[in-house]
């Protein structure tokens, strides 16, 4: 790729990387891997920007491909566990919970990858259901039962988190 | 919405605005591109042979460079099956291979240990193969090892410079001493079968028959005759499905430079462009464009009666139009372009590939080649030019498709033009102005059928 084409690749990531950059982090939880997973996408763009038939805003294809290779290397895990009588050192993963984080993210990191992608696409980009399903390349009832598996797991999981006592709890009824 | 879909979208916001804005991606995925390109390179340079290696400079190893800033390694999805082949259960000879350097020096291509998997290790054509693959940058990357019969794993040597790989069914091939060893890595159950070239009847049809090879828990290891490697095909049929039918090119590596197939001399060609229009062709650029019937049908040149219909220039490069006719009497027209440099290495453009039926006399078709003109090495076209060859008769020419349709006077019976974007077919016109022929801007016809690898 040459030229005005690689210009306009250019200009398309100086434009677009901050907005991708942060679907990526809330697609995976962790700065280190968001920016990978940014950088990969891209490299995928960049070898068919040719081919792409809107070169003015290729965000569709970046994010189908960010949301593809997160769902790919969730894959790539399970078949790396293996048997160990030593509990492991814990690693820097994608979804390890940071200091700070609410109960919503600290629940949101144990979503499936793609569970996670659907809610990401769903209540961040705000793409519809036909939409997040050409995304993932899925079934519009599997972007349904995603949505709504996934929603139901965050319901159960903040229920059941240890809440702070609340003032109001604590004040007698009838006397707030 | 829901109270957890209002407290999902308020944590999605909380924390995007978290982030700060990426400093140098863009560089960041350049230098990724130019490392994998690099990669890309190398096993097309290991099939090709000599010429990408001389064009290409070497500024980077892609190992000793360890990433960039702003860059983390990524995991691929590692090659999802155990080794195979009548050594895979040689845990010690799998440990050594494994181990095996993938290049020694500054441009070494060595992906980490930890990534590396040994695909496939067993004797093949009296020696010893093995398949490694490994992980850099978030590609899958591999390499052939050979040794002698009965060889350590730590004696295996690279054979195969490193390339990127597909995790895929691959198709291999090795060519020595007349002789050529086809191996086929798939998944156990599935049927293989090879066809050693296409086949072109009288009516210009290409068609292919396929013989069924022994596999044995997904690899087939066949002996072939050398002359036809290039226009095989191999089919992988899946349960009640084909799930790969290709031929050695791109998207699978190949085991050394193989057979060159024998080409047209010099004299042949001069003696083939007695009467052809235009300048002299040059010889090279006309052998450059008959590759694909050396190549990807297997012809060989005793086979085939070959005339040279015109040469000329087109941009920065000479271009011809050829034809030959098959042993079937089918008639096949090629167009194209070449490019010498000075440095020896060479650039080729196929313009047009059509096939017609025996009987047809080449020399009085009409013949419209779309040439995209490319700057320098740059693969995006920054124009086109249109050559059309009139049937004898023609004078001048209405290019169809602009509104109102217009007319060129010809150079003889040939035209030359650009730009030619929306030009969707030409007209002959003689001398009084009537139209005589008439041909859609053609492409090029595939003449192999081999298939273009998996099938979805």
């Amino acid at each position: 790729m040459v030229g005005k084409d690689d210009e306009r690749f250019r200009d398309f990531v100086v434009r677009r990387s901050p907005d991708l950059l942060r679907t990526a982090y809330l697609l995976t939880g962790d700065r280190g891997h968001a920016e990978d997973l940014l950088q990969t996408a891209l490299l995928k763009t960049y070898r068919h920007w040719n081919r792409l038939r809107d070169k003015d805003d290729p965000m569709a294809f970046v994010r189908r491909v960010m949301a593809t290779s997160q769902a790919m290397s969730w894959r790539q895990r399970r078949v790396d566990e293996f048997v160990t009588d030593q509990a492991p050192e814990r690693a820097a993963t994608q979804h390890r919970p940071e200091a700070g984080d609410d109960e919503m993210w600290l629940a949101l990191a144990r979503l499936p990858p793609r569970m996670r992608a659907v809610l990401v696409l769903r209540y961040w980009e705000d793409l519809s259901e036909a939409e997040t399903a050409r995304v993932l390349d899925c079934s519009i009832g599997t972007v349904k039962s995603q949505a709504s598996r996934g929603l139901t797991r965050l319901r159960t999981q903040l229920s059941s988190a240890p809440k702070p006592a609340r003032l109001s709890e604590s004040i007698p009824e009838g006397m707030a | 919405m829901t109270r957890t879909e209002e407290q999902l979208r308020a944590t999605f916001r909380r924390h995007a605005n978290d982030v700060d804005t990426p400093t140098d991606t863009y560089d960041a995925v350049l230098n990724r591109y130019r490392r994998v390109r690099r990669l890309h390179v190398l096993g097309a340079a290991a099939a090709a042979g000599v010429l990408v290696l001389v064009a290409v400079p070497v500024t980077q190893s892609v190992l000793d460079a360890g990433p960039t800033p702003g860059e983390v390694a990524g995991p691929v999805a590692p090659y999802p099956l155990p080794p195979r082949g009548s050594l895979a259960d040689d845990e010690e000879f799998l440990a050594a291979v494994v181990q095996a350097p993938w290049g020694r020096g500054p441009d070494a291509v060595n992906p980490p240990l930890n990534t590396r998997q040994v695909v496939f290790a067993g004797e093949v054509a009296g020696g010893r193969w093995a398949r490694v693959v490994g992980q850099i940058d978030g590609e899958l990357v591999g390499a052939w090892f050979s040794g002698p019969s009965g060889a350590g794993g730590d004696a295996m040597t690279l054979r195969s410079e490193p390339h990127t790989v597909a995790t895929g069914p691959e198709v291999f091939y090795d060519y020595a001493d007349g002789a050529g060893v086809l191996l086929v890595l798939s998944e156990s159950g599935d049927r293989v079968a090879v066809s050693e070239r296409p086949d072109i009847d009288a009516t210009g049809t290409v068609t292919r028959d396929y013989r069924s090879v022994e596999t044995i828990d997904g690899v087939a290891i066949v002996d072939l005759p050398g002359k036809w490697l290039q226009a095989l095909s191999v089919r992988i049929d899946r349960g009640s499905g084909t799930v790969f039918r290709g031929g050695i090119g791109e998207g699978s590596a190949e085991l050394g430079p193989g057979d060159q197939p024998e080409t047209w001399t010099d004299q042949q060609i001069w003696e083939a462009a007695n009467g052809a229009l235009g300048i002299a062709p040059n010889p090279e650029v006309v052998r450059m464009v008959l590759d694909p019937l050396t190549d990807q049908a297997g012809y060989a040149v005793d086979e085939l009666e070959l005339s040279v219909l015109w040469a000329g220039p087109v941009g920065e490069t000479e271009a011809v139009l050829v034809s030959a006719v098959l042993p079937s009497g089918a008639v096949v027209v090629l167009g194209g372009r070449g490019q010498l440099y000075a440095d020896d290495t060479t650039r080729s453009f196929g313009d047009l590939l059509s096939l017609h039926p025996s009987g047809t006399a080449a020399q009085d078709l009409m013949l419209v080649m779309r040439c995209d003109v490319h700057e320098g090495e740059g693969p995006t076209p920054i124009t086109s030019e249109l050559v059309v060859l009139g049937p004898p008769g023609s004078v001048s020419f209405r290019l169809l498709g602009p509104s109102p349709a217009v007319e060129e006077p010809g150079n003889g019976r040939i035209l030359s033009v650009q730009p030619v974007d929306g030009v969707t077919g030409v007209q002959a016109l003689d001398a009084a102005g009537n139209m005589i022929a008439e041909e859609p801007v053609a492409g090029v016809q595939d003449i192999s059928d081999a298939g273009d690898g998996p099938v979805n």
